[in-house]
């Protein structure tokens, strides 16, 4: 919904209201005065600071928007005025000697238009001498309707920046972002997340809920700003490798003079799912109960039973916010409360969110300190899938009632065989699974501008991050699946809670000179963290009574504490210097010192080293074609640290009761010790960026090329130990290279800049590819390295589908070839003759030994797109805007899991009780499973309209009203045949939550 | 980083944080867990170590039945060591099929598997993680460092514990001879976390393996005196005998007339039970026939692999899983008709020491993964002597049965049978004591003339079926690959076919040879 918020300081609308009047003051002067109001031209609100030049002569406008420039030679001059975040404004005036000439200036929204500082770790530069490759997207151009996750804001808006929905559809699910590539294979891919200068834990941190970022209330977030190269991210040292994106919120940034306005801001929204499994239906499912296991046809019944509907619904959602803000000459502030509540599509799911945002900035001591404070608080709940309700939703036979009333497990139908799938509207029904976290991110900033040094200042901050969750979960005794698992009853209960806190000291020095400038920052930075972890459980409960709320008496308890610390001190120091405003040096360093590195590893390095050239000032350009062309390079080295407290200490794990060793009639209770590598430290990518920066047009038209070329050591990885050596089957350690590059353009354009009240239309197109391979993954190299990766699939035991083979990309599918038939199908036939059809008869023997087994199979594909896309359109028409956002991703595959596991007639028959098929059963008449057929993994490129906008503003009302639409998801093109090609980042599509088309209708009120 | 400029940063560091906070110094040490470091100070932790070896063998981490295993990227219900032990002991011959699917499961009912199979690769792993717990604990306990810990009063004690994790490694590596053949020799001498050892021969890891038994048995309780589910003289001489039973396959040259005092030993110290099915029961803990057993309990050691396995996997289709005294069969395990032909009338045989499941079911296994394609065979049940259920529906009771008296009586007779010495009526007297008791009456006993080699590997198939000797017997009889014996499946075509003698041995896991460069795969891998 910022969406909202957007139009409210945006849009257009343009009256000119020019009373001219004449004095009697007579006129023998030379000069006169030009006076008048700056708004914006849809909302009719004032806006201050904005740069008015008139033949000369130089003036700001006051908080309301009022101006006035004096002594300004007679004549006709053209005005131009200027404000961060509008178009340039220009008209022409009339000066007569003595008199004032009145004006109103109606500035048009210009979202796409180049910010003249970006924020970078531990300050800002100028644009012009910033040499990193810095991303930033303003509020203006976040994405649309009902946004639960403030990733999915910036979803197809930052080249090279891949923003997946974990699980599908689900309501505050969680969401991975992918910025130029995964680093790692065991430690985390997310980007480090700051959020105004406190750094959460890579990834976001902890929750009990689906996604940490939930936390943030969309509508408080002002800019997300990206850092990709090393020359940006660098700074932030070992947690920096998979780039950091730097969250600012509205009570972030100081603004002088801001007028008290309230504002309200609102949606409803009603989801619906649009695609599901191509399982059977029940005339289908009869029929081949018919033909392929006639002994089953007596026991199923004949219900005629969709189960998928059975535990879906249209989901419906409210968000509400509401923020006044306000202040004076020397301070001002930002509050906001919101509120949101979405349900999930499958019934008993759904995301409520209560949020809290607090904003104060003051100047003090002649404005030499600045004072800044924000605190972002809220509570979120998660309601939770039941079990395997989805999984059992494709996998229940079509022919099955929902109901058996009075039967043992609650009247829901359930087959007696416990091989049997259980019914999915009873796991949901009677299962309860929800997490609720307490989140407040706060922090006080002071800088200080130190008097005698001119451009000198010093700048401390504190900030905490406090988390407190709750994960609950219950299930009766009754319940099928609790009677199958030998649980009879479950009840637990998980506290994880966590504290930060974070101490930044550091000096900057900025000075511009005549041809020289300069930007020093240096300083120290602290950060702690501890987390508590307490959990308990039980289990054949003598009552299902209290639910979630109690323990009764029970045959089975357990109760774990966990307790982790882990600290982190560093150094950093940054030097910029410009020279002739064209040639710009940047050197950065970061020291860090990690409790998570082993003792000879204690410290680690990340320098950083980048040039700039601004070709477009040089004597030799004509200066009309390029208004901007800067060449930039860098190079440097960033850590990734993101891997479990502890590692580098040999622990013993105490056994529970449950584990005991009998000696004799008593039982013994074990202790284990831990395989460690002592000497463990941070993953480490050094990387190359050179790109080129340009504008035509005076920026109308303007953009970035970057090529970059990423290689990543001492990667972590659970290795396989040499037996004998170690005291588990894997060690955690530093071994194996990885290697990204790929090349980036992005292009922003003001295509249409029509006149007040005519039509306008900007748009970005952001492209990029990445080309990743696997270098080394074994310490002793040599010899064909496979190693299986991934999650495991659903069907059999233990079955990877991916794997980590120098050469391919990190998690390529690992598959048999499944030889085709003439009609272009994997066949299924006794081709080899020997009596019957088994995999010598299907896959092609590609190692040539005669005999097909799992040497056979090879890396093939893989999950990580070699392209993706994104479009932004943004066109006003009068009162009317309608913006829409485009999503493409190309050469990324999904394994078909939900089809692997269900297409084979054997499912019909493997227990008394037979589970439904997938439709391509029908054709391919597979009898047993092909789960490591290529046949499943499928390219699952596609084209998404995420988001499209038609919003209507009421210029006059209040200080703006206006009312929208927006459709999510309105379409997909893909030729993937699953449910969603956006399975997840793994690259395995296995009963996701299904993905939703959304409708929203909202109002915003400023007032 | 010099020491000078180190503490300069600190230096620095406590300056410069807000408040005057000192915090340059990141170290934290471990808070839920305890670190080598003092562990060793409770005197209870010997013990708990010990246990954790034993432990090693009947679950798969410190929590059951899952959920902290000892390995990562592996199954941790398949990882259990009697589980793969069981499957790659008992799937590739004519006593066991199952139906599963999962990635490389079939392959090994076919002798088809390859170096990268899942289960080769656990039961690797399971073997040298025992080996390297015993290691650590042997390391850990010595004399010296209880001394230096101020415990010398526990030496004595200590010193029996030390004589159970030699006897645990040595057991360990005598699964790895016979699976692997040469395998690295890693003893407590070897520091964790060092370079990848050497290969061994086989024949160094035999004599290894003989020596320490015989240096560790005055140190053992004696024959059937031991604690029970710990080893005594009588499981250490069980073990010797079995190395001593197949030094012909694994040095090369017989011993057989080695194994008899062995033999004798155990004889002395341990009874047949009168009911064949005492050592299957949920509570076959009285069993004075176990020699030494792997000890499963409902509330205590849980787990997915071991009897748990064993009896659900066997159950299934119209079998009342209520009859094996548990919550549901997971529709596995069968027989060949192969098998079901060793006793005299098939199905409908009189020998008490099998239970076919016919109802419903072929006896021809016409399809690997269909339940119903050949006869279910259950041995284990979570049923005790007196016909009620274990503690737990879903986790028997029921110990696995590792080294049995039947087992010893039968190596009694292949000894004499293959002229290793021993009394020919003695031995005619112990096999028909089997057949007594599996008869309920002496009209099946045998005579010295029937106590020849083929009879003795076929009752060792229907006293020992699914006790996981198959293999090794099938191995010593030189008939597990080739033409000569064939059943169904072998060489995966349903009559049997011959296949080549390198799967004798299992490969060294693929992921080995990637650990550990100095090893050479075995020949046909």
């Amino acid at each position: 919904m910022p969406r909202v918020r957007q139009f409210l300081v945006a849009l257009a609308a343009l009256t000119i209201a020019t009373v001219a009047w004449t004095t009697d003051l007579a006129a023998q002067e030379t000069t006169g005065t030009v006076r008048g109001r700056v708004a914006d031209e849809m909302l009719m609100t004032g806006l201050g600071d904005a740069t008015i030049s008139v033949a000369g002569q130089t003036a700001f406008s006051a908080a309301q928007g009022f101006f006035v420039v004096e002594d300004v030679p007679v004549g006709v001059h053209t005005l131009t005025a200027n404000i961060l975040g509008y178009r340039e404004f220009e008209t022409e005036v009339t000066v007569t000697a003595g008199q004032t000439t009145e004006v109103t200036v109606l500035m048009r929204i210009a979202p796409l238009q180049l910010d003249p500082l970006v924020a970078v770790g531990y300050g800002e530069l100028e644009r012009t001498t910033n040499t990193g490759v810095v991303t930033e997207v303003p509020e203006e151009v976040f994405n649309t309707g009902r946004v639960v996750a403030a990733e999915q804001l910036i979803q197809g808006k930052v080249a090279g920046v891949q923003v997946t929905e974990a699980n599908g559809g689900e309501p505050g699910g969680g969401v991975s972002v992918r910025i130029r590539g995964g680093t790692s294979i065991n430690a985390s891919n997310e980007p480090l997340y700051v959020v105004d200068g406190v750094p959460l834990e890579v990834g976001g941190g902890l929750s009990a809920g689906g996604n940490p970022l939930n936390f943030i209330n969309p509508d408080d977030i002002t800019s997300f700003t990206v850092l990709k190269d090393a020359s940006a991210t660098a700074i932030y040292g070992s947690r920096g490798a998979n780039g950091v994106v730097l969250i600012e919120t509205m009570g972030g940034r100081a603004r002088a003079d801001r007028p008290t306005l309230f504002t309200y801001r609102g949606n409803i929204s009603g989801s619906q799912i649009y695609e599901t499994p191509d399982i059977l239906n029940y005339r289908q499912f009869r029929d081949v109960v018919a033909n392929q296991a006639p002994e089953k046809l007596d026991i199923i019944g004949n219900a005629n039973n969709n189960w998928y509907d059975r535990v879906t619904r249209t989901g419906y959602g409210q968000d509400h916010s509401l923020s006044v803000t306000g202040g004076g000459e020397k301070m001002d502030f930002r509050v906001s409360v919101g509120y949101l509540n979405q349900e999930g599509t499958v019934e008993r799911t759904g995301f409520e969110r209560a949020s809290f945002n607090l904003g104060y900035n003051q100047f003090l001591f002649d404005d030499r300190l600045k004072l800044q404070a924000t605190f972002l608080g809220s509570r979120t709940e998660d309601e939770f899938t039941g079990g395997r309700v989805l999984g059992s939703a494709t996998n229940m036979a079509p022919s099955q009632p929902v109901f058996d009333a009075g039967n043992e497990f609650g009247g829901y139908f359930e087959w007696d065989d416990p091989l049997g799938t259980n019914n999915p509207v009873g796991e949901l029904n009677l299962v309860t699974d929800m997490g609720v976290t307490y989140r407040g991110v706060g922090n006080a900033t002071g800088e200080y501008f130190i008097p005698g040094i001119e451009g000198l200042s010093a700048t401390g901050r504190f900030g905490f991050i406090s988390t407190n969750s709750e994960r609950k979960f219950f299930a009766p005794s009754f319940s099928k699946f609790q009677t199958e698992n030998g649980a009879f009853g479950t009840v637990w209960r998980n506290n994880p809670s966590e504290f930060s806190w974070l101490g930044d000291a550091f000096l900057t020095y900025a000075r511009n000179w005549t041809n020289n400038a300069l930007n020093l920052t240096g300083g120290y930075s602290y950060q702690q963290w501890q987390f508590d972890n307490p959990y308990l459980e039980a289990q054949q409960l003598s009552s299902d009574l209290l639910g979630t709320e109690g323990i009764p008496a029970s045959d089975f308890q357990r109760v774990t504490l966990n307790v982790e610390e882990n600290k982190l001190a560093s150094w950093f120091g940054r030097a910029n210097y410009t020279f002739l405003d064209r040639y710009t040096l940047t050197a950065s360093i970061r020291a860090d010192e990690s409790s998570r590195f082993g003792e000879d590893n204690r410290w680690g390095y990340f320098p950083s080293f980048a040039g700039a050239w601004r070709i477009s000032e040089e004597s030799f350009m004509d200066g009309d074609t390029f208004s901007d062309l800067r060449l930039r390079a860098s190079w440097g080295k960033n850590g990734n640290q993101a891997f479990p407290n502890y590692q580098q200490y040999k622990t013993y794990v105490f056994g529970e009761n449950t584990a005991q060793s009998q000696f004799g009639d008593g039982f013994v209770p074990t202790i284990r010790p831990s395989a460690v590598d002592p000497n463990i430290k941070w993953e480490e990518t050094s990387s190359w960026n050179i790109g080129l920066d340009f504008g035509f047009n005076n920026n109308r038209y303007w953009g970035s090329i970057e090529y970059y070329d990423k290689t990543t050591e001492d990667l972590i990885f659970d290795v396989i130990v040499a037996g004998g050596t170690n005291l588990s089957n894997v060690v955690t350690t530093n071994v194996g290279e990885m290697k990204n590059k790929g090349f980036e353009l992005t292009l922003n354009a003001g295509f249409v800049q029509a006149p007040p009240e005519g039509f306008s239309w900007d748009a970005n197109f952001n492209f990029a590819y990445n080309d990743n391979e696997l270098i080394k993954i074994n310490p002793f190299a040599g010899g064909s390295e496979r190693i299986l990766a991934g999650e495991a699939i659903s069907g059999g035991v233990g079955s990877f589908i991916q794997v980590l083979e120098p050469g391919q990309d990190v998690n390529s599918f690992f598959v048999y070839e499944h030889i085709l038939g003439p009609d272009g199908l994997p066949i299924y036939a006794d081709t080899n003759e020997d009596g019957s059809i088994n995999e010598q008869d299907l896959y092609v023997d590609r190692n040539g030994d005669g005999t097909i087994n799992q040497d056979d199979r090879a890396a093939y594909k893989s999950p990580a797109p070699d392209w993706i896309m994104g479009h932004t359109s943004l066109m006003r028409w009068g009162s009317f805007d309608l913006s829409f956002t485009l999503l493409a991703n190309i050469g990324n595959y999904v394994y078909n899991n939900v089809a692997s596991s269900t297409g084979f007639y054997d499912q019909l028959r493997d227990a008394e009780a037979p589970n439904n098929l997938h439709t391509s059963t029908l054709e391919t008449g597979f009898q047993t499973p092909q789960y490591f057929s290529d046949y499943y993994v499928e390219n699952a490129g596609f084209l998404r309209m995420q988001n499209i906008e038609l919003g209507y503003t009421f210029g006059n009302w209040l200080n703006g009203v206006r009312v929208y639409g927006v459709v999510q998801n309105a379409f997909t093109i893909t030729g993937y045949s699953g449910v969603d090609p956006t399975a997840s980042t793994n690259g395995i599509d296995n009963n996701r939550y299904p993905r939703t088309r959304t409708f929203v209708g909202g109002l915003s009120v400023t007032f | 980083m010099t020491t000078r400029i180190r503490n300069l940063m600190a230096l620095c560091g406590a300056i410069a944080v807000l408040g005057g906070v000192a915090a340059c110094d990141v170290t934290t040490e471990p808070k839920s867990t305890v670190t080598d470091a003092n562990i060793f100070n409770d005197a209870q932790s010997y013990e708990a170590l010990l246990a954790k070896l034993y432990a090693g063998l009947s679950v798969t981490g410190q929590q059951g039945p899952s959920g902290n295993s000892d390995f990562q990227r592996l199954d941790e219900g398949f990882s259990h060591y009697g589980r793969q032990l069981w499957q790659l002991q008992e799937l590739p011959t004519d006593e066991a099929v199952i139906a599963w699917n999962d990635a490389g499961l079939p392959e090994l009912s076919t002798q088809g598997w390859a170096s990268s199979n899942q289960f080769v690769q656990m039961m690797y792993s399971r073997i040298f993680y025992q080996v390297s717990l015993a290691n650590e604990f042997l390391r850990e306990s010595t004399p010296e460092k209880l001394t230096e810990r101020g415990q010398e009063s526990l030496i004595p004690e200590v010193q029996q514990f030390r004589a159970e994790a030699r006897f645990l490694r040595a057991l360990s590596y005598w699964h790895g001879i016979d699976l692997f053949g040469d395998i690295p020799l890693v003893d407590e001498s070897f520091p964790l976390g060092s370079t990848p050892p050497e290969q061994s021969t086989r024949q160094e890891i035999y004599n290894f393996v003989v020596n320490e038994l015989n240096e560790i048995r005055t140190d053992l309780p004696p024959s059937g005196a031991g604690e029970y589910g710990r080893a005594d003289q009588g499981a250490a001489s069980m073990l010797l005998a079995k190395l001593y039973m197949n030094s012909g396959v694994y040095i090369g040259s017989d011993a057989y007339a080695s194994a008899l005092p062995e033999i004798e030993n155990v004889i002395a110290g341990y009874q047949l039970e009168p009911d064949f099915w005492t050592n299957f029961r949920a509570d076959n803990g009285i069993s004075r026939e176990i020699v030494f057993a792997v000890p499963q309990d409902g509330d205590n050691t849980q787990t997915w692999g071991g009897t748990t396995f064993l009896v659900h996997a066997g159950v299934g289709g119209d079998m009342p899983a209520s009859d094996w005294g548990i919550d549901g069969g997971w529709w596995g395990l069968r027989t060949t008709p192969e098998f079901v032909n060793l006793f005299p009338g098939g199905a409908e045989t009189t020998d008490g020491r099998v239970e076919f499941w016919t109802e419903g079911h072929s006896l021809e296994v016409n399809s690997i993964t269909d339940f119903f394609s050949g006869y279910p065979v259950p041995k284990y049940t979570n049923l005790n002597s007196a016909g009620a259920q274990g503690s737990h529906p879903t986790f028997p009771d029921t110990d696995y049965p590792m080294f049995r008296l039947a087992d010893a009586y039968l190596m009694y007779a292949e000894v004499v049978a293959r002229g290793g010495g021993g009394s020919l009526p003695q031995a005619v007297g112990y096999v028909n004591a089997l057949r007594e008791r599996a008869y309920g009456g002496p009209g099946q006993n045998i005579g010295p003339d029937d106590l020849t080699l083929d009879f003795i590997l076929d009752e060792r198939a229907r006293e020992l079926y699914w006790e996981g000797h198959r293999r090794t017997d099938l191995i010593r009889f030189g008939v597990f690959t080739g033409g000569e014996r064939l059943w169904s499946w072998k060489g995966n075509v349903q009559s049997g076919q011959s296949t080549p003698d390198h799967l004798d041995l299992y490969p060294i896991p693929a992921s080995e040879i990637l650990a550990n460069p100095n090893l050479i795969q075995n020949p046909g891998y």
